[in-house]
């Protein structure tokens, strides 16, 4: 501190107060004292001001190269801008993906906000455009580092993996495991000893990235693991894959609880042995083995504990694996299986997703359908499934399901249509775009002609995935009019929140054909 | 007719933005129209209502019951025909809007008739104001001794309702000018390691300012014009256009900065025009209530309108109000040149600070400087090397922008940082940074 400013700190009825400026000669030393150090005070300000020296040479970064790729249209740049700050936010994949497909880098006024963004999720989207600019602005402050280069950057990747909070140690995990999934397993295997229990179990999930049977030692180390949450993270990737060990158990375990007949040959055989079956037969007793392969033990979802049991050993297996052994079809095997089995329908649907077996994904879906209302299933799980086998659905399916759905246009289906429409990969069909926009525009005639409000629901839970999933090609004619003789508030708002994202979507198409 | 990002800017919150944004839909609106000065339109609440805007300053009339100013549906109908200019079709107006049209020409016109002066009385208010502004000052001297005497601490020890009584007996003393030097001090004091520095700078700003005025008749009479400007006489726009003479140029938009002012009730945005050809800068000042919104301005920066500016009397004038606007706002293409060096735009500010010492900033134009953030502070380099601190704050956008490459910069220098407000690439447009 200024010895100055000190004294008038400490209040100094005395003359001795100075600057030791030039100044001071211009205050007469008659002043009363407190007033001449507020004169003097006054006058030293204007001194500072005029004869500020200006800050000596300091070593500046390396400019940055120019960029070969050109900035997006001030219009597109706006776009990402106003989904940064939340308005329109779902639409970042979209303008972040055809950014990068037509080589367009973000504008250098939007970087500061680019690389202020924290979601992993929204990084991965926008590393690609930060381009030369955005790459050299990362590397003039530690917080923007990780636009320094792509994920291929492994140097600063292993930095975070060893340095940083649990959550962005799984999210560069992950991203060292997408790079180089050998190197991502043996990183982590170089963590292991130092790492709690709960670390333990949360960083295993970073092998999801790449996982394979080069993972599968490891893992099934892992399964003797003291913490019983690590051995059961370990085992839920060995669920998903077949040829591992514990695969093979739950296999071997598999074929001994489902149980197919086939029916007799001849009608002769087929009086006397019945028509074929297939059933399922619990085990009678958990075991340590079972615990071991992640086989948890109180039952769930209404079901009993042994059927709960068969129903985590069936999801392990591959449904194809059924339709092989036994020669049948998906749909001629589940046509045997009974309501009351429905632990078995609940294992095969588990399978499905879990192996990814998108012919089984259909038909599963028909069977919870056709049973929905019977007694013996618990409330809630037909349902369940029928919105989460529609992840696995090869597309053309689904899309021949949803136009279905559409054209049935039945209220309980509202659930399983926004699941399908939000599992349709974007941008949608043609022909079902022009399906479901020919279906909006019905519903709102009718709104408009009835005065009444048919469907809310309906289109409420859809509307969002549609002004999202319409192709380019339909965006002009999904801007619906609003007329005057509309009601309902709810109606009002829902359409110009779709009529906001087409919109959107629509200066994009313009802007970046 | 204003961008939408100047549109969205006028409204006072962030909420009345949102809420534009979301009103800006043409299924809300109902008889939407134009013609050569208004934009009209009916907004489709439970009962509808009229939403009227005047082009030519901007000014609205809305039917909704909100208090805020301007409200999101006139900020929406403006975004309309902003952004879907097809919407609003030229066609007669209707009855409300050419009624709402008559009444404020006529308001207009009222305001603007003459009225008669009486000059004995405005002397006699005159001196009864001087009475009671020397009055206050020497409680100002009295209050300044008793704390240079206590010592800094004792602003701290005191407490805010000691600034804001003082500040509110300047106001009484019709000194309202230094009441934000005093709530500035009020938010001085605590607020950062250097606060005691600080606080001692502004005391003795306003003891120069006591002394200054104890001895008026003695200044030349721009100097007397300032310090009375600074304690708080304004002058009436009016009569600087009638009384100080008209400087004719083509007044470029350099930059523009919006403060709220010290004490929290005021918004001032502070316009920086360069002429041309007279090649001087003038400060062209806004106020409003810190809840509405600032009016718009007549140009974007990189324009300039040609117009006269009426400049307020000082030692060195810096203040202008706009007069005669005879064309514009156009695009200029080239732009003047700044200084070549920090050390000249030093030597520069230091000769306006050696003749108007109590002037708190002043525009700074560097022709190349290189933006960067060095050991944790924001500065600006020249070709030499030798640099500037920037404000506190976040200057990412301004770097960006450079790239490490040198670029024009525009700002307010302070004597100890420079506030960037626009800046431009080598033979590049001016654009916005900071402000």
């Amino acid at each position: 501190m200024h010895p100055f400013v000190r004294r008038a700190l400490i209040g100094a009825d005395s003359s001795a107060a100075e600057t030791g400026t030039p100044v001071d000669a211009l205050v007469s030393r008659e002043e009363a004292p407190p007033w001449r150090i507020l004169l003097l005070a006054g006058a030293w300000g204007a001194w500072r001001k005029a004869g500020f020296t200006p800050l000596p040479p300091a070593a500046s970064p390396v400019p940055a190269l120019d960029d070969p790729s050109p900035a997006l249209p001030p219009g597109v740049a706006r776009l990402i801008e106003e989904a940064l700050a939340g308005q329109g936010a779902e639409l970042l994949p979209e303008l972040c993906q055809r950014a990068r497909d037509r080589g367009r880098v973000l504008p250098p006024a939007l970087l500061p906000l680019a690389l202020s963004v924290t979601e992993p999720e929204r990084r991965a989207l926008l590393t690609p455009i930060l381009g030369e600019r955005g790459r050299w602005l990362a590397a003039q402050d530690p917080s923007f580092a990780w636009g320094r280069s792509q994920d291929a950057d492994l140097e600063e990747l292993r930095r975070r993996l060893f340095e940083e909070a649990t959550d962005t140690r799984l999210h560069a995990l992950r991203a060292i495991r997408r790079h180089d999934p050998a190197m991502g397993l043996s990183l982590l295997k170089d963590l292991w000893p130092q790492e709690t229990a709960d670390h333990r179990a949360r960083l295993i999930a970073a092998l999801d990235e790449g996982l394979s049977m080069a993972d599968e030692p490891f893992l099934e180390l892992c399964l003797d693991d003291r913490a019983p949450q690590v051995g059961r993270a370990a085992a839920q990737r060995l669920w998903r894959m077949p040829h591992s060990r514990l695969g093979m158990r739950m296999r071997g375990r598999a074929e001994d609880l489902l149980r197919y007949k086939p029916a007799g040959q001849g009608r002769i055989a087929r009086l006397l042995s019945g028509a074929a079956t297939l059933r399922l037969v619990p085990p009678d007793e958990h075991s340590r083995a079972l615990s071991r392969d992640g086989v948890s033990e109180p039952g769930e979802l209404g079901l009993g504990p042994q059927a709960w049991w068969a129903a985590q050993i069936l999801a392990c297996v591959p449904p194809s694996r059924w339709t092989q052994r036994h020669n049948l079809s998906a749909e001629g095997l589940l046509s045997l299986l009974k309501p009351e089995d429905f632990a078995a329908a609940e294992g095969l649907s588990r399978a499905a997703l879990n192996h990814q077996e998108g012919s089984w994904a259909l038909p599963l879906w028909r069977w919870w359908r056709q049973h929905e209302h019977h007694p013996a299933l618990s409330r809630g799980r037909a349902a369940h499934w029928r919105e989460e086998l529609l992840r696995v659905m090869p597309p053309a399916e689904l899309e021949a399901l949803i136009v279905e759905l559409i054209q049935a246009h039945a209220a309980q289906d509202t659930n399983v249509l926004a699941a399908a429409l939000a599992a349709t990969p974007r941008p949608w069909s043609e022909r079902l775009g022009r399906l479901w926009l020919m279906s909006l525009k019905e519903s709102l005639t009718e709104l408009e002609t009835r005065r009444e409000l048919p469907g809310l629901l309906w289109w409420e839970l859809h509307l969002h995935d549609a002004a999202l999933g319409l192709p380019a090609s339909l965006l002009p004619e999904a801007e619906v009019r609003l007329s005057d003789r509309f009601v309902g508030r709810r109606w009002r708002l829902m359409l110009i929140q779709f009529q906001d994202t087409i919109r959107r979507r629509r200066a994009l198409h313009q802007e970046l054909p | 007719m204003s961008t939408p990002e100047e549109l969205l800017a006028q409204a006072p919150d962030r909420s009345t933005q949102v809420a534009a944004r979301r009103t800006a839909r043409a299924g809300l609106w109902d008889q939407l129209g134009r013609d050569e000065g208004h934009l009209w339109g009916c907004f489709q609440a439970e009962e509808p209502f009229w939403v009227m805007v005047d082009l030519a300053d901007g000014a609205g009339r809305c039917g909704c019951s909100i208090p805020k100013r301007p409200c999101h549906h006139l900020i929406a109908l403006q975004l309309l025909a902003a952004e879907t200019p097809d919407l609003l079709r030229e066609r007669p107006a209707p009855e409300d809007v050419t009624e709402w049209q008559r009444r404020r020409r006529a308001r207009q016109r009222g305001a603007d008739a003459e009225r008669p002066v009486d000059e004995k009385a405005r002397q006699r208010r005159i001196a009864e104001r001087e009475k009671k502004v020397r009055a206050g000052l020497d409680a100002l001297k009295l209050w300044l001794c008793d704390r240079a005497r206590g010592g800094l601490v004792s602003l701290e020890t005191s407490g805010d309702a000691d600034l804001t009584g003082l500040a509110a007996r300047l106001s009484d003393a019709q000194a309202a000018g230094l009441t934000g030097r005093v709530h500035r001090l009020a938010e001085l004091v605590g607020a950062s390691d250097d606060w005691p520095e600080r606080a001692l700078l502004e005391l003795g700003r306003l003891a120069l300012i006591v002394e200054g005025y104890s001895r008026i008749s003695r200044l030349p009479e721009p100097a007397q014009d300032e310090l009375r400007g600074l304690i708080g006489w304004t002058t009436r726009t009016a009569d600087l256009l009638r009384d100080e003479p008209a400087v004719l140029d083509r007044w470029l938009l350099f930059g523009a900065a919006t403060d709220t002012a010290p004490g929290g009730a005021l918004k001032v945005r502070r316009s920086w025009l360069y002429g041309q050809e007279t090649q001087r800068f003038a400060l062209w000042l806004h106020f409003c209530p810190e809840q509405r919104a600032l009016e718009p301005l007549p140009l974007q920066v990189g324009e300039a309108l040609h117009a006269a500016l009426h400049f307020y009397p000082s030692p060195s004038p810096q203040r202008a109000a706009l007069g005669e606007r005879l064309g514009g706002p156009e695009f200029v293409l080239n732009l003047p040149d700044g200084d070549p060096s920090v050390e000249v735009a030093l030597e520069r500010a230091a000769a306006v600070w050696g003749a108007q010492p109590l002037l708190e900033r002043q525009p700074m134009h560097l022709q190349r400087v290189t933006p960067a953030r060095i050991d944790g502070r924001w500065r600006v380099s020249d070709d030499a090397g030798l640099g500037l601190p920037l404000t506190s704050g976040d200057h990412w956008a301004l770097i960006a922008r450079s790239g490490g490459h040198p670029l024009r910069l525009m700002g307010e220098w302070d004597g100890e940082a420079l506030r960037p407000l626009a800046c431009a690439a080598p033979g590049g447009p001016l654009t916005v940074v900071g402000g």
